[in-house]
């Protein structure tokens, strides 16, 4: 692939679910799965998404798990497990209410959960023997995709239909043939930057790693870059719920004239 | 400060291991990779794609730095302005230079493809 020696392409390092994606990547439900199309678009990119499936799911009822068993049952003083996890809770809503104002506490539920679920998918990446989810473009899109239908919901619940098209035609009415693309089209790229800045940033950062371990051998050199990336895998999840939730705040406070500018 | 020298421990466990993983595997799989045969005809689309990521690349990582450091200067100097509005100030900073990254990750991922398919 690459000039050189032939010897040089070592590949990504296994993880607890190469072997199943080795054994099911020739039969018909690895083809009925379509790794191939995302093998021709970059290399080892099937291994990448099969993985980041198995380690996405695990994730979530890991999570779901940790979030009913700590809360089961009435504590008059919380215990540790309890205690901790109210501390996070408390700091995700400062962080909701610091973006969006105070009324930011109906979509804490989702912009909270965004923002640990991202955060564990990306630190997972770091543990050896396992791989980030969120360096495959399926999981990524996937948060991506639900982040745009959640604006979209939240923008007809908080206007109306009749008024999230209006906000969609601009603020002067007779200009709505040209603003309405533009703002459809911005809408529709939302999702897509969403997804591609989250992937890009996690799978560069994986895949640097990669190769500092290959070109390390027994000298571990990728350690300064395991511990920036714990950094860059909080601003990342940070930088998605922080974006999320200024699209929800564009949608919702459209009665005030706050319109800040399109980021895209 | 017991927590901190166990996280450290814990730290080079983890890192020196992924090192012996590598070490291990290339002693007993690597090599059977060596005598594959002879290298391919490399034609001209190939050079011109590894010079095209490579220049591409480059070029992207050197004009986001340039806009990412005039963002940065300009937050420095407001927080120096103004201390304590340095939160607020750090906050959107950040959410700007991830915004300027965005675009050097684009060509990244682009590159990746173009190496996927450059053979």
């Amino acid at each position: 692939m690459l000039p050189g020696g032939e010897a040089q392409e070592h590949g990504p390092p296994a993880s607890l679910f190469s072997g199943l994606y080795e054994s099911i990547k020739d039969t018909a439900v690895g083809r009925w799965f379509g790794f191939a199309e995302f093998d021709a678009a970059q290399p080892h990119s099937g291994m990448y998404q099969f993985e980041g499936m198995c380690f996405g799911i695990i994730v979530a009822l890991g999570l779901s798990l940790l979030a009913i068993f700590a809360t089961r049952g009435y504590q008059r003083v919380p215990g540790r497990l309890r205690n901790f996890l109210e501390m996070c809770v408390e700091a995700l809503r400062g962080l909701v209410r610091m973006l969006m104002g105070p009324d930011g506490d109906k979509h804490l539920p989702f912009l909270g959960t965004l923002f640990t679920y991202i955060l564990v998918m990306n630190l997972l990446g770091l543990i050896p023997l396992f791989r980030s989810p969120t360096m495959a473009l399926s999981i990524t899109g996937a948060l991506g995709l639900t982040t745009f239908f959640m604006v979209q919901y939240s923008g007809i619940k908080a206007n109306g239909i009749v008024g999230y098209v209006k906000h969609l035609m601009g603020p002067v009415v007779f200009l709505a043939p040209l603003m309405l693309p533009i703002e459809l089209l911005g809408e529709m790229i939302k999702p897509v930057s969403l997804s591609l800045r989250l992937k890009g940033n996690i799978g560069g950062e994986d895949i640097l790693i990669e190769k500092l371990i290959e070109m390390g051998g027994w000298i571990p050199i990728h350690i300064p870059i395991l511990l920036f990336a714990v950094f860059t895998s909080f601003l990342q999840a940070f930088i998605f719920t922080a974006l999320a939730s200024i699209y929800i705040q564009i949608v919702t406070s459209h009665g005030e004239e706050e319109h800040s500018p399109e980021h895209h | 400060m017991r927590t901190l020298s166990m996280a450290l421990l814990v730290l080079t466990v983890v890192g020196l291991s992924s090192g012996l993983a590598y070490a291990f595997d290339q002693e007993t799989g690597g090599h059977a990779a060596q005598s594959k045969g002879a290298k391919p005809e490399h034609g001209a689309a190939f050079w011109v794609t590894i010079a095209a990521t490579g220049l591409s690349l480059a070029i992207a990582a050197g004009l986001g730095a340039l806009g990412q450091s005039k963002a940065n200067a300009a937050s420095v100097e407001a927080i120096a302005r103004q201390p304590e509005a340095g939160g607020r100030i750090f906050v959107s900073m950040i959410i700007g230079l991830a915004l300027i990254e965005t675009l050097v990750i684009y060509t990244l991922v682009i590159a990746f493809m173009m190496l996927g398919n450059v053979g």
